[in-house]
């Protein structure tokens, strides 16, 4: 378990469908597991989501590959915002259940002071949350990708 | 084994219908969404193009969904036996 690392992080991207376009923010929940070839990431909200990397910011990188790519799959599938809003939230609040119960006994460790990430801590009682917003008039301020950002959470 | 080896497609789906029967599957373009038992999970991957009969894919990818889907874990490491993971000494 000594290995463990729980992690909060905000996503944003500007996605394309089927007539039209949206914005989705996710502040969500993930456990970074370091192995011995390398780090894993599970995903607690949304669940459906895990990668890996040589190191900790390949898996970041990993992880955020999947998660837009389940984007892009839902949005080709989507016949209209209405859909690929739903799916998109289904699909984040879909909890995987044994990673939480994994990231809230991390984040015990973390307050304990037993781990500890080198990177930006950020509150772990704040509740995971989607955003999904359909952009009727595009404008530069919806280019927001490199805003990305993972934490420990503590 | 560690998250990183791998086990290929057909194996996984053999271990679906013994571990998760009447599950369904669904190729989207970059993953399988699976669903079994009211559970969904959106992310298999689908490998790269040109190898998508039986691709390798990653145990992390394998072990997330089967804790996603609940499903056995015990029946899951009878047909994929690489889902073991080593027991530190």
């Amino acid at each position: 378990m000594s290995n463990n690392y729980p992690i909060v992080f905000t996503l944003k991207r500007m996605i394309a469908g089927n007539g039209f376009l949206v914005g989705v923010i996710a502040k969500g929940r993930a456990l970074l597991v370091e192995e011995d070839d390398g780090f894993w990431i599970n995903g607690v909200n949304p669940g459906s989501v895990a990668a890996g990397g040589k190191d900790r910011e390949g898996a970041f990188q990993a992880f955020r590959d999947g998660y837009v790519s389940v984007l892009y799959d839902i949005a080709k599938d989507a016949p209209t915002f209405e859909a690929f809003d739903a799916e998109v939230k289904a699909f984040f609040a879909a909890t995987n259940e044994p990673t939480a119960i994994e990231w809230t006994e991390a984040v015990a460790r973390v307050r304990a002071g037993e781990i500890n990430l080198p990177i930006e801590r950020a509150e772990a009682d704040a509740p995971p949350e989607i955003h999904v917003s359909e952009i009727k008039q595009p404008t530069p301020q919806e280019n927001t990708s490199l805003d990305d950002t993972f934490a420990e959470a503590a | 084994m560690s998250s990183f080896g791998t086990v290929g497609l057909l194996d996984i789906w053999t271990m679906l219908e013994a571990c998760a029967p009447k599950y369904s599957k669904k190729a989207r373009e970059h993953n399988w969404l699976i669903t079994w038992q009211e559970r969904s999970y959106w992310s298999l991957p689908r490998g790269d193009h040109g190898t998508r009969t039986n691709p390798d894919i990653q145990l992390g990818h394998v072990r997330n969904m089967i804790r996603q889907l609940q499903i056995n874990e015990e029946c899951a490491q009878q047909h994929l036996p690489q889902l073991r993971k080593k027991k530190k000494t």
